[in-house]
């Protein structure tokens, strides 16, 4: 894949979207701005969140338990 | 008393009142995703438990004293503690987390448009195996706001705030991060096909 392909690539998904006005909740500054461009985007977003979140790891419980026996240590 | 029940504000009233399972259900209720948040950033167990550590000793601190804001959310406000944390950290360290591509960053010189070895090939493959691996290939600005946003259930503005940009620049790198994961996706899919 050629760079000159891969810049008209990146492009399309380039930084338009920032003048898009929507119902998006986002105001600033007096304007508008919106999180998505497009449905996909969105659908994208949505479908990794989940593994996103199946990316959580805890802490060690040692570490929990230090914290909690600080915390009582200030009463 | 059940505490999974109470919201975030009633455990740390509870909590400020003296009754340390408000705590424990706070800290059960979003370890997961601040000491995530950390670990991605600074890829290192025992470094992410120190930081996580410290963040809670932050928290804990705060809410004795009486100094906690109400009007923010707890976890944002948790997650910006162990942001600012780790950057002290690298700054301490004197070195940034990933190099720093710039909001113009082109993910495809990342993912290799060079002539490669077949060993070097099966190598990138195996990096490219899982979504983790994939965020840590993401420029320093990207997957930060990407951890902040999903992890740490930041606005935009707190986001901004803490990374001092812009409220659109932070809205512009969450999209490119999105964008830049779903190419690399679309890529590794695409490579395994062929």
């Amino acid at each position: 894949m050629s760079n000159t392909h891969t810049k008209k690539l990146m492009d399309k998904t380039s930084t338009n979207f920032l003048n898009t006005f929507s119902n998006s909740n986002a105001m600033v500054e007096g304007l508008e701005v919106t999180e998505y461009a497009d449905a996909d985007e969105l659908m994208f977003h949505h479908s990794i969140r989940t593994e996103l979140d199946a990316l959580q790891v805890k802490p060690r419980q040692q570490t929990i338990e230090k914290l909690l026996k600080y915390s009582k240590s200030l009463r | 008393m059940d505490f999974n029940l109470k919201s975030d504000q009633d455990l740390i009233h509870l909590y400020i009142a003296g009754e340390e399972g408000g705590l424990v259900e706070l800290i059960r209720r979003y370890q997961s995703k601040i000491y995530t948040s950390i670990y991605l950033l600074v890829k290192d167990e025992y470094l992410a438990e120190d930081i996580f550590q410290d963040t809670f000793i932050k928290v804990i601190n705060t809410l004795k004293a009486g100094k906690y804001n109400e009007e923010g959310k707890f976890l944002p406000w948790v997650s910006r503690i162990a942001h600012n944390l780790v950057i002290d950290h690298f700054r301490r360290e004197k070195r940034t987390p990933l190099v720093s591509g710039g909001d113009d960053f082109d993910i495809f010189e990342v993912l290799g448009n060079y002539d490669e070895s077949t060993e070097d090939r099966m190598v990138r493959e195996q990096t490219h195996k899982d979504l983790k691996a994939l965020i840590h290939l993401l420029p320093a600005e990207q997957k930060e706001v990407l951890i902040m946003r999903h992890f740490g259930d930041m606005s935009f503005k707190e986001i901004a705030d803490v990374t001092e940009v812009s409220i659109n620049t932070a809205l512009g790198r969450m999209r490119y991060a999105l964008n830049n994961l779903r190419k690399m996706m679309q890529t590794k899919e695409l490579s395994l096909k062929n």
